[in-house]
């Protein structure tokens, strides 16, 4: 079986053509309605979804509060919690507690460093002023990447979340540290093979923030919930999270009784998907350095593939940029790059699209 | 540059732990469709919206799907939960497509009455209506390449990998991708004779 060249990757492709697709493939549900989704299957709380729905929305006022106790807490797990929580004393402590519970079980080592980084509101500043400054270093650096396109391309959170960046622009730093994680994951494209570990992180981090009454009522009615088949009438996505049954009901309300209702498969899933998209584009990258065209051409398309409207979608873009500018291809290459630019005229990416596109090809890392 | 040598290249992002199966006896589990939703949703949200179902809808048949597949979780074998979903997610979508259908006709041409679904190539980087161009162009496809088109083209399936989704000999895949490709080709050619898209003017 010879397999045709994807028309995604087609040079010959008809660019209108190739615009339908890649606007089909990158599309993905917002946070609300993910949340609204996995609330109507019983798979999360109704509380813990509108308190989801919420914090995409309300967690970008917080951001300099959120940013401290971050980088304090040095998990993404906190950000998820710290970003709803009432009183600055209270979540303190209780992200320090789930920070610690979720790391004891040692699922989230590539989480911790990713969040750390990308939240560093001071690191990040800097680090966007360096990058304009040097766009190949950028590019080059992995996690200075990750902080710059978490950054300033809005893009990705719009993608999620668009009512919460619309009403809160300019979108600073920290804004977007925090949103896009916590969009990405309630959004957000799979990681793969995450989801077995996460599960059994899961009922650790309840433990710790939900306190241990009603963490044991929750593990018992999600697989009551789940037992009860209601197939024929799936709840509307609207008002999923209202029409999750009695039990649904009685557990809201306990949660919601909660000073910070938590539910740190969110944030430790967010994180770690960050940490894998990083994993992947630096394998690009890599393979792009090599000259090796066509397996970052692969990575690429599985970049995509597994993480659809991904948080570094932008990265990803400008090495497709670049690849199309090695393979020759400089008139897809400049129609991409003009796309590009008008998407994200001001990210720090787009010094390195221009600098692609220089009309002598002038770059700063080639082999 | 000090700021970014103090933020290094820290490798231990780069280093995910190896990936854990789940145990052979919790395949019923409520965790593995947790599991299943955390890591599939997106893609049977978006497989739904390309096989035709429509936006106001397609969170409800996502529903239906995992629903199903709660139903069927024993069934489902480890490492194939995305190929049954998205099998599922044909059969709902397809479903979807008739109760639609049947609503139109009994409203007359009144829910019709949608602006163009086609509209000038140049509001084409629109992400909207650039999906609803799209949608409309696969809906048009032959019905059996439809699933074909879409697991190779938007989400990158190998051909081989088509085949193992859909059941299907490998030979089969190959020319429902053919067709769907020549059908998908010619459309977006005739929609570009109607409308010349404009290219972005190019920087010197």
């Amino acid at each position: 079986m010879t397999e045709p060249v994807r028309l995604l990757d087609d040079p010959e492709a008809s660019s209108l053509a190739q615009d339908l697709l890649r606007a089909g493939r990158d599309e993905a549900p917002s946070a609300q309605r993910r949340v609204a989704m996995a609330a109507a299957l019983g798979l999360i709380s109704g509380a813990t979804a509108k308190a989801a729905g919420t914090a995409a929305a309300g967690g970008l006022g917080a951001k300099a509060f959120t940013a401290a106790l971050v980088v304090v807490a040095g998990l993404g797990g906190a950000l998820w919690l710290t970003t709803r929580a009432p009183a600055p004393a209270a979540p303190l402590s209780e992200t320090a507690t789930a920070a610690d519970t979720v790391t004891a079980t040692a699922t989230v080592a590539a989480a911790d460093s990713v969040a750390a980084t990308a939240t560093d509101t001071d690191t990040a500043t800097d680090t966007v002023t360096a990058t304009a400054a040097d766009p190949a270093t950028a590019a080059a650096d992995p996690a200075t990447a990750t902080a710059t396109d978490t950054d300033t391309d809005t893009a990705a959170v719009t993608d999620t979340d668009a009512a919460a960046v619309t009403a809160t622009a300019p979108v600073t730093a920290a804004d977007t540290a925090t949103a896009a994680p916590v969009a990405g994951a309630l959004a957000g494209a799979p990681a793969p093979r995450q989801g077995s570990r996460l599960s059994s992180a899961r009922p650790a981090g309840r433990t710790a923030t939900a306190n241990a009454p009603t963490s044991g009522e929750r593990d018992a009615a999600a697989p009551a919930r789940l037992a009860e088949p209601s197939p024929a009438t799936p709840s509307s996505g609207g008002s999923a999270a209202v029409s999750v049954p009695a039990i649904a009901g009685e557990e809201a309300a306990a949660i919601s009784a909660l000073a910070a209702p938590s539910d740190p498969w969110a944030s430790v899933a967010a994180s770690r998907r960050l940490a894998a998209e990083v994993k992947l584009l630096d394998a690009a990258r890599a393979e792009l350095r090599a000259g090796e065209l066509a397996r970052a051409a692969a990575t690429l398309a599985r970049y995509h593939r597994e993480f659809p409207g991904g948080e570094l979608a932008a990265e990803a873009e400008v090495l497709a940029i670049d690849r199309l500018t090695r393979t020759g291809d400089l008139a897809q290459a400049r129609r991409r790059a003009q796309t590009f630019l008008a998407g994200h005229p001001r990210s720090p990416l787009a010094a390195r699209v221009r600098a692609l596109t220089a009309p002598h090809g002038a770059r700063e890392d080639a082999p | 540059m000090i700021k970014l040598a103090r933020f290094g290249h820290p490798p231990d992002v780069l280093a995910l732990p190896a990936p854990v199966a789940l145990p052979a006896d919790d395949v019923s589990s409520p965790d593995r469709l947790t599991a299943m939703f955390e890591e599939h949703a997106a893609f049977v949200w978006r497989s739904l919206r390309r096989l035709g179902v429509s936006e106001p809808a397609v969170d409800d048949a996502t529903q239906e799907v995992f629903l199903v597949a709660n139903r069927r979780l024993a069934e489902i074998q480890l490492g194939k939960e995305r190929a049954y979903l998205f099998g599922v997610a044909v059969r709902v979508a397809s479903d979807a497509r008739r109760r639609a259908q049947r609503r139109r006709e009994d409203a007359g041409d009144a829910l019709d009455a949608a602006p163009d679904p086609r509209p000038a190539t140049d509001d084409l980087l629109d992400q909207r209506r650039a999906r609803a161009v799209l949608d409309q162009l696969i809906a048009e496809l032959p019905d059996d390449t439809r699933p074909v088109f879409i697991l190779y083209e938007l989400e990158g399936l190998t051909m081989a990998e088509i085949a193992a989704y859909l059941d299907l000999a490998p030979g089969t895949v190959a020319s429902r991708l053919r067709r769907a490709r020549e059908g998908f080709t010619q459309k977006v050619a005739a929609l570009q004779r109607r409308q010349p898209a404009p290219l972005p003017p190019r920087k010197p």
